[in-house]
C-alpha cells in the first residue's frame, strides 16, 4: 500500500477536524455556559472571554439535592442494565437454541414490547405502582426500563448466540457440563462483546429516560434528567444550572461506555462478515 | 436594621398563622407539594419548617419541570390516597384542572376566612384568574401582569429626544399606541458604529425584542396581549368556537410582523428568557413581558442593564392610546381533591400561610421576585421606590383581562404558535390566512363537543367569593 501523500494527509486531518468541531461544539457550549455568568448567557455574539463562575454548580447542589438525584440515576440505570442483561441473555439463548416453528413469533412478541409509546402506558403504570406501593421508588423505574431493555438485549444477544457454534456446547456437555453450566462457562464468555453492546444501550436508555421518570417519581426517586429539567420553570429557564447539570450527567455515561469499550468495538462489528 | 426588619416580619407571619391554626393542630400530617422551580415556590421551600413549628404539619415541596407538570397533576389527582396534597397551578391550567375535578373547590374556605386572608386587599382579577365556573379552585401565590420595559436612560437622552422629534414629529416617550411602539422600535434600531445616546455602538442595537418562537407556543404569549389590546376575544360568545381570526387578531399579527425588522436577527427563536435577556443586557430599547421577571431589571447580579442604564416600566400600548386591557396571569396553589379531609384542612392552612400578605411583604423586603398581588404592597411608597414597576402593576390591574383558561388552551398555544411563527417567517402570505388556518384546526377539535359544553368552557362568571 502506497504511503498517503502530504495533500491526502492534510485532507484527512481537515475532515477529522471538521467532524471534531461538529461533535464537540455542543459539548463546548454546554461546558462554557455552565461557567458563564447569567447576565451574558445569551449575549450575541457569544462571549468567548469572561470571568468564569462556579455559581451554577454551587446552586445546582444547594438548591436541590442533586447528588442524591445522580445516585438515583445510577441505581436505576445500573439496576435495569443488570436485570436486562440477566433475563435478556437467557431469553436470547433460549430463542437461539430451541428449534420450534413458533419461536420466531415469540421473538417478535418480545420485540413488540418496545413498540408501545411511553405516554400510552404511563397512566396504567402509575396506577399499578401506586397500588403496590412502588411509586416514587427506584425499583419502579428499574422494572419499567427493563421492559424496554430486555427485548433489546434479547434481540442483540440472539445474534451473538447464533454465532457461537453449538459444537462447543456439545463438547462442554461431554466434559460434564449441564445446560446452564455450559451457557455460563462457554457460550456467554464468547458472546461477551454482545453483552457489552447491550449493556451500553441499556445503560444509556435508562440513564437518559425522562417521561417515566417525570411521571412516576417524586423527590425520593427523582432522577438527574428530571432534576436538571426542573430548572425550567414558568418564569425562567435557568440555563446556567441546566448546563452545569447536563455536563455532570454526561460523565457517568462516558465512564460506563469507556469501561465497556474494549468489548464494544468487537461487539459492534461481530457478525458483519460471514 | 435589615435583619431586625426581617425578624419582625417573620414574627408577624408567625403571629398571623397562629391566629388561624393552633400550634400542633396538625401534628402527624404530612403534606407534599407538586411544585416547580418558580420564585413563588423557591422562596417558600426553605422556610416550610416554620409552618411545621406553627401547626405541626410537615410540608415537603418537590420541584418538577414546567413542561409535563400539568400532566403529572392530572395523573396524581386521578388516584385515591394521592402522594401530593398541594399543587402548584399556572392559571391557564384552570380549565383542564377544573373540568377534570382535580382541584378542591376553595370558595367556601375563602369566604369563611376572608378577613384573615385580607381578601379586600387582593386584586380581584388575580382571584378571578383562578376560578372555574365561578368557583375558586386555586389561590394566588404570585400575580402576573403583562407590561412593557424600556430603556429609560435612552428615552430621556436629549440627543435622542431631538432626533426622534425631527423624524416622527412628536415627543419621544414610552409608547401609548402600537404605532408609537413601532416608531420607537424603528428609531432605536441601529448598526454597530452608529451613535446611541452620544456613544458609538460596538455592536448592533435593536428597537424591540419580541417572542416569535413557536416552541411551547411562546409567540402566542406576545400575540394574545396585543390581540386583547385591540379588543380581541379568544372565543365566539354564541358558538364557543375560535374567534382569534377576527379583525383584532389580524391587526395584532400585523403589528408583530411590522416589528420583525427591529428585532434581533434570531427573532424566530426568541422565547421566554432568551428574549428577556436582550432587555436584561440592555441591548434593546423596549420589550414586553410578564412581570415575574421584571425584578431582575433592578438587580445588577441578574442583569447588566442596572449597571449601564436604567429600566423604565409602562403599561402595554393600545390601538388608540386608551387604557390597556392588560393581560394578567396568576401562579397559584391548589389542593388535590383526592386528599383526605384532614389533609385538605392542613393544606388550606399552608396556602393561607404561604400566600399571606405578611409573607408576601416579607418576600418583597428580602428582595424576592415574587410578583405581588396585594394592593397595599404594590402601593407601599417604600417598596415602590425599591421596585419602581409596582406602580405599573397597580395601575393596570383595573383593566386587566384573564389569560386563556379553556380546557383546550394547550392546543390553542400549539396551533397558533406554529401558524403565527409561519406568518412572521414569511411562510404564510397574510395574517388572515394564518389565523384562519389556526381557527380551522381548533374548531375541528371543538366541534365534536356539544354547543352547551363549548359555551360552558368559555363562561367566566364573576367568582362566587365576590357575591
Amino acid at each position: 500500500m502506497n504511503k498517503p501523500s502530504t495533500r491526502q494527509t492534510i485532507l484527512v486531518y481537515l475532515l477529522l477536524a471538521i467532524v471534531l468541531i461538529v461533535f464537540l461544539t455542543p459539548i463546548y457550549i454546554i461546558a462554557s455556559s455552565s461557567v458563564k455568568p447569567t447576565p451574558i448567557m445569551f449575549q450575541k455574539p457569544p462571549a468567548m472571554i469572561f470571568s468564569p463562575t462556579w455559581d451554577h454548580y454551587i446552586a445546582l447542589f444547594s438548591d436541590r439535592p442533586f447528588a442524591r438525584f445522580i445516585g438515583n440515576s445510577l441505581i436505576v440505570a445500573l439496576g435495569s442494565t443488570a436485570f436486562s442483561l440477566t433475563f435478556g441473555s437467557l431469553a436470547a439463548y433460549a430463542i437461539s437454541r430451541i428449534k420450534h416453528r413458533r419461536m420466531g413469533d415469540v421473538a417478535f412478541w418480545i420485540l413488540s414490547m418496545r413498540m408501545f409509546p411511553p405516554i400510552a402506558v404511563v397512566v396504567p403504570y402509575y396506577i399499578i405502582f401506586k397500588t403496590v406501593g412502588l411509586l416514587d421508588t427506584p425499583l419502579a423505574l428499574i422494572i419499567i426500563y427493563s421492559t424496554v431493555n430486555i427485548p433489546l438485549t434479547t434481540w442483540l444477544m440472539k445474534g451473538f448466540f447464533d454465532e457461537v457454534p453449538t459444537a462447543l456446547e456439545e463438547a462442554a456437555a461431554v466434559d460434564g457440563h449441564g445446560l446452564l453450566s455450559a451457557f455460563w462457562h462457554v457460550t456467554l464468555p464468547l458472546a461477551a462483546p454482545g453483552l457489552a453492546v447491550s449493556a451500553v444501550f441499556c445503560f444509556i436508555f435508562s440513564w437518559n429516560e425522562f417521561i417515566f421518570a417525570l411521571m412516576l417519581t417524586g423527590s425520593n426517586a427523582q432522577t438527574a434528567t428530571v432534576a436538571v429539567m426542573s430548572f425550567w420553570s414558568s418564569d425562567a429557564v435557568q440555563w446556567g444550572r441546566i448546563m452545569a447539570g447536563s455536563l455532570i450527567i454526561v460523565i457517568p455515561g462516558v465512564i460506563f461506555v469507556l469501561t465497556c469499550q474494549r468489548w464494544l468495538v468487537r461487539g459492534l462489528t461481530l457478525g458483519s462478515v460471514k | 436594621m435589615k435583619h431586625v426588619k426581617s425578624a419582625l416580619l417573620a414574627g408577624s407571619v408567625a403571629v398571623a398563622a397562629c391566629g388561624s391554626a393552633w400550634a400542633g393542630e396538625f401534628d402527624g400530617i404530612e403534606l407534599k407539594m407538586l411544585g416547580i422551580g418558580d420564585t413563588s415556590v423557591t422562596r417558600l421551600a426553605p422556610i416550610v419548617d416554620e409552618f411545621e413549628e406553627l401547626t405541626g404539619a410537615k410540608v415537603q415541596i418537590d420541584m418538577f419541570p414546567y413542561p409535563g407538570l400539568i400532566d403529572k397533576i392530572v395523573i396524581e389527582a386521578s388516584a385515591n390516597r394521592p402522594s401530593y396534597q398541594l399543587m402548584w397551578v399556572d392559571s391557564p391550567w384552570v380549565g383542564v384542572l377544573g373540568e377534570s375535578g382535580a382541584l378542591e373547590d376553595l370558595t367556601d374556605w375563602v369566604i369563611r376566612d376572608a378577613e384573615e386572608l385580607h381578601l379586600d386587599d387582593i386584586i380581584p382579577i388575580q382571584l378571578q384568574e383562578n376560578t372555574w365556573q365561578g368557583r375558586l379552585i386555586a389561590f394566588p401565590a404570585a400575580g402576573m401582569i403583562w407590561h412593557v420595559n424600556y430603556r429609560k436612560d435612552l428615552f430621556g437622552h436629549p440627543d435622542e429626544q431631538a432626533a426622534f422629534k425631527d423624524r416622527y414629529g412628536y415627543d419621544l416617550a414610552p409608547a401609548k399606541t402600537w404605532q408609537q411602539y413601532i416608531d420607537i422600535a424603528e428609531f432605536f434600531t441601529r448598526k454597530a458604529g452608529e451613535t446611541l445616546a452620544g456613544q458609538t455602538l460596538e455592536k448592533d442595537f435593536y428597537g424591540n425584542a419580541q417572542a416569535y418562537s413557536r416552541v411551547a407556543g411562546a409567540i402566542t404569549h406576545d400575540f394574545f396581549p396585543i390581540m386583547r389590546s385591540f379588543g380581541g376575544q379568544y372565543w365566539d360568545d354564541e358558538t364557543g368556537l375560535c374567534a382569534i381570526d377576527r379583525e383584532a387578531g389580524v391587526k395584532a399579527a400585523e403589528v408583530m410582523k411590522r416589528l420583525v425588522p427591529f428585532n434581533p436577527p434570531d427573532y424566530l427563536g426568541l422565547m421566554w428568557d432568551i428574549r428577556t435577556g436582550y432587555m436584561e443586557r440592555g441591548e434593546v430599547a423596549q420589550s414586553g413581558y410578564w412581570s415575574v421577571r421584571t425584578v431582575r431589571l433592578t438587580n445588577p447580579e441578574e442583569a447588566v442593564l442596572p449597571t449601564i442604564g436604567e429600566a423604565g416600566y409602562q403599561p402595554s400600548p393600545t390601538e388608540d392610546g386608551g387604557p390597556m386591557e392588560t393581560m394578567t396571569g396568576a401562579l397559584s396553589f391548589g389542593i388535590n381533591s383526592k386528599a383526605s379531609d384532614r389533609e385538605k384542612e392542613a393544606a388550606w392552612e399552608f396556602i393561607k400561610w404561604g400566600t399571606s400578605r405578611d409573607m408576601m411583604r416579607r418576600f418583597a423586603n428580602e428582595g424576592s421576585g415574587v410578583s405581588q398581588f396585594h394592593k397595599s404592597i404594590l402601593s407601599d411608597p417604600e417598596l415602590q421606590e425599591r421596585y419602581p414597576y409596582y406602580q405599573v402593576l397597580l395601575e393596570t390591574q383595573d383593566t386587566a383581562k384573564r389569560r386563556i383558561f379553556h380546557p383546550f388552551y394547550a392546543d390553542v398555544e400549539e396551533v397558533f404558535g406554529v401558524e403565527l411563527n409561519k406568518y412572521v417567517a414569511g411562510e404564510t402570505d397574510s395574517a388572515q390566512e394564518a389565523l384562519t388556518n389556526g381557527c380551522t384546526k381548533i374548531n375541528t377539535r371543538l366541534k365534536v363537543f356539544p354547543l352547551e359544553m363549548r359555551l360552558r368552557w368559555i363562561a367566566d362568571p364573576k367568582a362566587d367569593i365576590f357575591n
